[in-house]
């Protein structure tokens, strides 16, 4: 049981690592909509066949 | 008749747009939903028409160079654009932006162009932000390339409730967050404490577990518990005790009670059950502010603060101006459609407008010269000239909203019947705290503190503070799928104790669209028998409302030739050669008397009349029966119109309700409700336009149509989203069983109580049973509150069937208002 001594700690570095990326994506509004990012990724997918080269040339 | 392959209205061009693509003709009803197709294809964006959820608008608009210019100025000068560098950030709200596959068609469309550095569109608000490099593109240009693929966008700056909200939301959701991951973190070790059964854990590893939780439920109670605490001694302040109070004190209990056994190195710690608590109702909480701020985007508030432009007479020639510039003396001009933003005086000779935003009245009013228009009437046919006379707060409009802003503060705060128990509960924990502490004092000193904290854990509200914001959040979750929106989660309870309902008119019980109810044929006249041919063929070329229920009557079309249309009064037309007139009884000039009092509209020919048709308001769907069903309940109905006795009448003669009164302008209403509230009734007001704001307000607790042209602007506290009638029967059923849930979640919360206390007192309950107990009340109550989320019983039963099979025993049968009406 001693794994414990060093197991929590761990633990609770990995926590504080994840709350800070939540709140971190809080923050930059990535919660604000969340209802088109789940749709564009379906149409993303479909529309990629005929004309990729001249529509993902950006970003 | 073929539809036009982009927006899908009818095609009533024939074979004058159409386009060739993948050897497929596709017709277009104009040149600019041609144009627009013609863009996306070229673009390579078609897949956008096989994913589409909606037919898109209709883009007949011509590219408005002149607009976009102001948009771009305007924008500038209100602080939409943020320049960063070289780089340019700016806010648009897209009206037509309707589905997923509009998102990804602007954006694809948008990135392709030059300078354009980054696109973000989102679908919930309707709100596209883009981002494009100074030099090498401006507004005008996306503007106009947004255009080109059909959509308006208008550039606009979140209002400050939007923005407060969408704080507040990031507010919850961290502390949601941090609640949510220490809770999971406490369970895990809480599971080693009370599942070493065989006695493996050492003493230090004991300690080293319980003091881990404590770190973990640390934030949670610092940070996550903020929000109750600031509540609760905001409450305290004001010397009163609600919910938050309870929840607060339930927290702190809990927490230091653990942290006295992790210090002492024995007995139970509870900070497993802390987090979870703190995370279902910070949940609750969350579920509840989503609610509201999606009456937010579905109201358009944007709408509101939109730089709204105007044509304004300046220097010799029309300009485009902003609303907000507008000042009293100017001359604008208004197009036909649109809502006029200010009060003026006419000087068009003639106008045609529909009040029914500031008086409910339905009629479309011809005014004459010099009238007097007010902001928010619809201009109907023809665009007018008006000088205006009151621009922005001094304008009728807004004098409305005050009236409304005035009612809302007079009403009475609510007294929740959970806060009373809460109160009463919370001075009888502490009364019997001390009682005990005192008494073991003398009996075992030893024993004393201990006991005191058993007895603080058994009692702890938690269970009672679950009780309702689990009931409330289920609910409002469930009322929302059913497309009604709770925006005060205290209305449920309100709704419960309405014996009265009072409902608008026009856009409440009535879609405000016509119909034809009766016809009347000329028998002597030869075109007598295609009358509703010959009707439907003149009328179809008109917007005017009424027109509209009239070219429904007949598909067959025919071919008029020479088709004029007079605003207001009627139509000519040439069909097979011979001239007909259609429209209101003086512009036909009928002699027959009895003709001329019943009908609406009168087709005529050169010399004699044809047919008379009589048209009423279109009612909403079912709404007889919800009607019907309400009135068998015991509810007393009512219904103020701001329309004209005759008007009314036709629409509230089948109809079961005790009293209706017309001519009723917004002030007359709020006096009938509040009248009635004198009398001891529980009113529940059910609107829709701005006129009846005021009414809402003064109501008990009030509904408006999701359809309403400023849904934010009426304060209701409940949403009909689907604008169902139905919902309104559905949803009061609804309540009570929400209000059961919640009497049986508060039952069994003092229930528990009453049987623990005693035990605790005498020092029988173990500290491990005392925290299985107040987590095992509080998870039932969740979980009994989940029930309300199940599907059952939501419809109405047909309205065929007996109204006694909907419910067992009639509400307040004393109170059955007789059919009929008294009339003022």
């Amino acid at each position: 049981m001693s794994a414990i001594f060093l197991l929590i700690p761990l633990g609770l570095l990995m926590l504080a690592v994840a709350i800070w990326a939540f709140i971190w994506a809080v923050q930059k509004r990535q919660f604000q909509d969340l209802d088109s990012a789940g749709h564009s990724i379906l149409m993303e997918q479909k529309a990629a066949k005929p004309h990729q080269s001249d529509s993902d040339d950006h970003d | 008749m073929s539809v036009c392959f982009h927006c899908h209205e009818p095609v009533l061009t024939g074979q004058q747009f159409v386009l060739q693509q993948n050897e497929q003709t596709l017709p277009f009803c104009c040149a600019g939903c041609k144009a627009v197709a013609e863009t996306i294809f070229a673009a390579g964006l078609d897949s956008y028409y096989q994913h589409r959820a909606q037919p898109a608008s209709r883009s007949d608009a011509a590219p408005l160079e002149a607009l976009w210019r102001a948009l771009s100025r305007s924008a500038e000068d209100a602080g939409i654009v943020q320049h960063h560098g070289g780089n340019t950030e700016a806010d648009f709200f897209v009206e037509q932006l309707q589905c997923p596959a509009c998102a990804w068609l602007i954006e694809r469309h948008l990135r392709q162009l030059p300078g354009v550095s980054n696109v973000q569109v989102q679908l919930s608000d309707r709100k596209l932000t883009l981002h494009w490099r100074s030099g090498e593109t401006d507004m005008v240009s996306l503007l106009s390339a947004l255009h080109q693929i059909g959509y308006q966008a208008v550039p606009f700056s979140a209002d400050a409730m939007e923005t407060a909200l969408a704080e507040e939301q990031r507010y919850l959701l961290k502390r949601l967050a941090v609640a949510g991951f220490g809770m999971m973190q406490s369970m895990m070790y809480a599971f080693g404490l009370y599942f070493d059964s065989f006695s493996e854990l050492t003493l230090v590893q004991e300690n080293w577990l319980r003091w881990s939780s404590m770190l973990v439920t640390l934030p949670v109670v610092l940070y996550s518990g903020q929000v109750f605490f600031r509540r609760a001694w905001s409450a305290m302040k004001l010397r009163s005790v609600t919910m938050d109070t309870s929840v607060s004190i339930a927290i702190l209990l809990a927490f230091f009670a653990s942290l006295y056994a992790t210090l002492v190195q024995q007995g139970q710690i509870y900070f497993d059950s802390v987090g979870m608590f703190v995370f279902l109702l910070l949940l609750g909480r969350f579920l509840e502010l989503r609610a509201r701020q999606r009456v937010i985007t579905l109201s358009g508030t944007q709408h509101r603060l939109l730089p709204r432009l105007i044509e304004r007479w300046q220097d010799d020639s029309w300009q485009i101006s902003a609303v907000s510039a507008l000042q009293s003396g100017d001359r604008i001009r208004i197009k036909a459609g649109e809502v006029c933003p200010v009060d003026g005086e006419l000087l068009s000779s003639k106008a045609t407008v529909i009040e029914s935003q500031i008086t409910g009245e339905s009629d479309r009013i011809g005014t004459q010269v010099n009238a007097r228009i007010f902001a928010g009437s619809l201009i109907a046919d023809s665009a007018i000239e008006l000088r205006v006379e009151n621009a922005g707060t001094d304008t009728y409009l807004s004098q409305l909203s005050r009236l409304s802003e005035q009612a809302l503060q007079h009403k009475p705060g609510i007294q929740l019947w959970a806060d009373k128990v809460a109160r009463f509960f919370i001075a009888g924990i502490l009364l019997i705290a001390v009682i005990v502490f005192t008494t073991w004092l003398f009996v075992e000193p030893s024993r004393a503190l201990d006991i005191t904290i058993a007895v603080l854990v058994v009692t702890c509200p938690c269970a009672l503070s679950l009780a309702l914001p689990t009931a409330w959040a289920s609910a409002i979750r469930f009322l929302l799928q059913k497309g009604v929106l709770i925006r005060r989660a205290e209305a449920i309870e309100q709704l419960l104790g309405v014996t009265d309902i009072v409902f608008d008119k026009t856009g409440t019980l009535t879609t405000g669209e016509q119909r034809v109810a009766a016809m009347v044929r000329n028998p002597r006249h030869p075109d007598a028998y295609r009358a509703e041919q010959l009707a439907a063929s003149i009328e179809h070329y008109s917007t005017h409302p009424l027109a509209k229920a009239l070219s429904g009557v007949n598909e067959e079309r025919l071919t008029v030739d020479n088709v004029q249309e007079f605003a207001g009064h009627g139509m000519l037309g040439e069909i097979d050669g011979r001239r007909y007139r259609i429209g209101s009884a003086e512009f036909i000039n009928v002699a027959d008397d009895g003709i001329r009092r019943q009908a609406t509209v009168v087709l005529a020919d050169e010399k004699d009349w044809i047919a008379s048709f009589t048209l009423t308001e279109k009612l909403r769907e079912q709404t007889e029966a919800t009607l019907l069903w309400l009135h068998n309940q015991g509810y007393r109905l009512h219904l103020l119109s701001g329309d004209n006795e005759q008007r009314v009448w036709h629409v509230v003669q089948n109809l079961p309700l005790a009293q209706y009164r017309y001519r009723c302008l917004p002030e007359r209403k709020m006096q009938y409700v509040q009248t009635l509230r004198k009398e001891k009734r529980r009113v529940l007001m059910i609107g829709d336009g701005v006129n009846d704001a005021a009414v809402l307000a003064a109501s008990d607790v009030s509904m408006a149509m999701g359809s309403a042209a400023d849904v934010s602007r009426l304060n209701a506290d409940i949403i009909l989203l689907h604008d169902q009638l139905p919902a309104i029967a559905a949803t009061l059923r609804y309540a009570g069983r929400t209000q059961a849930i919640i009497r049986q979640n508060l039952s069994w919360a003092l229930l528990y109580n009453v049987i623990a206390i005693p035990f605790a007192c005498i020092g029988w309950i173990s500290p491990w049973l005392a925290a299985l107990g107040m987590t095992a009340s509080s998870l039932w109550v969740t979980l009994n509150s989940c029930r309300l989320a199940q599907q059952r019983q939501w419809q109405l039963q047909e309205p065929s069937s007996p109204p006694a099979d909907l419910s067992s025993t009639p509400r307040q049968p004393e109170l059955k208002p007789e059919f009929g009406a008294s009339r003022t």
